[in-house]
């Protein structure tokens, strides 16, 4: 049997429960000296729903390894790939992915104008604008436009990290 | 009466009220569909600007920033999948795919009338039921919250689309992910891990925004140049007919969204994935909802409209604010010296009928301020996609920090936007996720609550004829669900095959 996105899917939702069912709640919720009755207690909650999740994902397992028997040779036929990605493609997510790590780890120091700036510069040539005369004004001008909106407008205290001492005087 | 009525008129007609009332709507409207920028945030930013203010001037101000903030939230949610509020996540389910087939302008224009209609019948709710629809709010406890939220739960099965199951356990994630934060009851932590950002639980709109727009923009970068290709945004705006045939669908939406906006912590998201959810179900073109149908569209914003002037009720009637927005406005309402409940209806009734007049205008100023701003803000579409998602991406960096000014609230939308990238490859639906998300907190605090004052007694969800009522509803639509699926069950499968 093929492992199609169900049976994916599938495994997540078993693998969540019986996770959360065996470790998240013990440690992760404080249970409090005395509770007078079970369904009050703060892990009950908790308990019910994170087994229903991992029933919800044994079903769909079975419900799929029924399928995949009933139609053994469609499925055969269906699995066929209908479009050949490039690795770098198929890559790009994960790029984006790091990039987003990037951005979020570098904020506070280099502030987001600046952050959000070289995020542009490397966003957008990956996703197909490689155009100087295009990303450099958006690049330049959009953080810039929106630090200010939130700044003067909204009053939100969007930290201006090491461009902090030119962006006060605007 | 009429000499009351006239001198309400009087009191309203003066060039201030008007024009605050217009520029409350259009600063609404631009609010609202920033994503990051949410209406209460709106509505306690005008806040100040109104001290200074007339009381009628005042408060017709900041009642134009919520109204005009409903409406815009479904502005991003429609072009960029980005929504502005929790409940425009819902007209995003069948906004945004219009948008991707070139169809932004009539989805635009769709939840504008949509919008403008509900707003109208919620604001006429409030002028002729506001004594009635209070007292009926006033008999909900918490049992009566709990089989209503069991009931609201059951949209699941609607927007879970065909994969059932999937969306079941979106639903469970949505509600494990509520649990995060402090119990209500004990005040203990629960899933925190020693992380003091986690104490307060997780935000909506930093999870919204990343289960919404980073995994779209994460799937732009997973596909070639060729497949990129959109077609142009098409200058076709909704018609006459298509307004007529989504009417009937505006009114119960706007029905739902009266009832529930009523009744005090239930808010916009709840009334507009109700609506879309009885849409889907008596509508004939079923299986286009999620694919783009714009009844889909007219019936979440009737949904989400519907409450705008309905919670209004328990706070003029009562002096109860139901949200956060209306708690504002009381505040409002109490820096001009003045207190909101019956006594309020007995020795400001001229002030009471003067708001009446400006909320009824409120809905003209609503359908003005969006056909202006169509036209311009559905350019956006046109924007050459290797632009805009990187475009988006900064936006939504500003926006989620914007909410509660802390850079934990972005590393919480983007690794939201992972997951629902995950949940994307996986076909499993994130509606369900957010529902359930949004709806969590108080499903279990009404359950434990109602099992603390029924000392324990199960029974407790069983008195009184609202919760029968509730119950019966819940029951019938989930045999209606399991009806309808076997009657489709040789065209629809449980799962979606791989």
């Amino acid at each position: 049997m093929k492992l199609n996105r169900n049976i994916v899917a599938g495994l997540c939702f078993v693998g969540f429960g019986a996770l959360a069912v065996a470790l998240l709640i013990p440690h992760g919720i404080v249970q409090p000296p005395s509770v007078k009755y079970r369904a009050l207690s703060p892990s009950f909650w908790p308990y019910i729903v994170c087994s229903g999740i991992a029933v919800i994902g044994a079903l769909l397992l079975i419900y799929e390894l029924l399928a995949a028997a009933r139609t053994k040779e469609g499925a055969a036929d269906a699995a066929a790939p209908a479009t050949a990605r490039s690795a770098w493609i198929a890559g790009r997510p994960f790029v984006v992915m790091a990039l987003l790590l990037a951005i979020y780890l570098t904020l506070e120091f280099l502030g987001f104008v600046l952050t959000t700036t070289l995020g542009l510069v490397a966003l957008m040539p990956l996703a197909g604008e490689r155009r100087p005369l295009i990303v450099a004004p958006v690049a330049l001008l959009l953080p810039l436009a929106l630090h200010l909106f939130f700044v003067k407008a909204a009053q939100r205290p969007i930290p201006g990290g090491v461009l902090d001492f030119l962006l006060q005087r605007i | 009466m009429w000499e009351t009525l006239a001198a309400s008129f009087a009191m309203f007609a003066q060039i201030d009220n008007v024009v605050a009332l217009f520029a409350g709507v259009m600063i609404g409207t631009v609010i609202g569909a920033i994503p990051g920028m949410t209406t209460p945030m709106g509505v306690a930013l005008a806040l100040p600007f109104t001290f200074t203010m007339q009381p009628i001037t005042g408060i017709l101000l900041l009642l134009g920033v919520y109204k005009g903030g409903l409406y815009g939230g479904s502005i991003t949610a429609i072009l960029i999948n980005a929504p502005g509020t929790p409940a425009a996540s819902c007209t995003g389910l069948d906004g945004y795919p219009l948008a991707r087939k070139g169809e932004a302008r009539r989805a635009l224009d769709m939840a504008l009338y949509a919008s403008c209609t509900a707003d109208f019948i919620s604001n006429l709710s409030l002028i002729f039921f506001a004594g009635i629809l209070a007292s009926f709010a006033l008999s909900f406890g918490s049992p009566e919250f709990f089989t209503l939220i069991v009931f609201s739960l059951t949209i699941i099965a609607s927007v879970s689309g065909d994969d059932l199951l999937k969306g079941l356990g979106a639903a469970g994630l949505g509600l494990a992910l509520a649990i995060v934060g402090l119990d209500a009851i004990f005040g203990t932590p629960r899933f925190n891990f020693g992380n003091f950002d986690l104490m307060g639980g997780l935000n909506f709109i930093p999870v919204l925004i990343g289960l919404f727009a980073i995994p779209e923009v994460l799937n732009f970068y997973s596909k070639t140049e060729a497949a990129q290709k959109l077609s142009a945004l098409a200058g076709r705006g909704a018609s006459l007919l298509d307004y007529r045939r989504a009417f009937k669908t505006i009114l119960r939406g706007s029905a739902i969204g009266v009832i529930l906006g009523v009744i005090p912590g239930i808010g916009g998201a709840p009334a507009a994935f109700l609506s879309y959810s009885e849409a889907r179900r008596t509508s004939k073109n079923q299986g286009n909802f999620g694919k783009g149908e714009l009844e889909g569209v007219a019936a979440a914003e009737a949904g989400n409209n519907g409450v705008a002037g309905a919670t209004l009720i328990p706070l003029l009637a009562l002096g109860v604010p139901g949200d956060i927005i209306t708690a504002i406005i009381l505040g409002a309402f109490m820096i001009h010296d003045l207190r909101p409940g019956p006594l309020m209806f007995q020795q400001n009734i001229t002030l009471i009928y003067a708001l009446f007049i400006g909320i009824m205008l409120s809905s003209a100023y609503l359908f003005i301020v969006g056909k202006l701003s169509i036209r311009s803000i559905a350019r956006i579409a046109d924007i050459p996609q290797r632009i805009l998602f990187p475009v988006v991406l900064v936006l939504c960096v500003f926006g989620a920090y914007a909410i509660n000014n802390t850079i934990f609230d972005v590393l919480v939308m983007f690794v939201m936007g992972i997951v629902g990238f995950g949940m994307l490859r996986l076909g499993i639906p994130a509606a369900p996720f957010l529902i359930a998300f949004i709806l969590g907190p108080l499903l279990e605090d009404n359950f434990r609550r109602s099992l603390r004052l029924g000392d324990g007694d199960w029974t407790i969800f069983f008195q009184g004829w609202i919760t029968w009522f509730f119950w019966g509803l819940t029951v019938l639509t989930l045999v209606l669900i399991v009806w309808q699926r076997i009657k489709g069950k040789s065209r629809i499968p449980l799962g979606d095959g791989g």
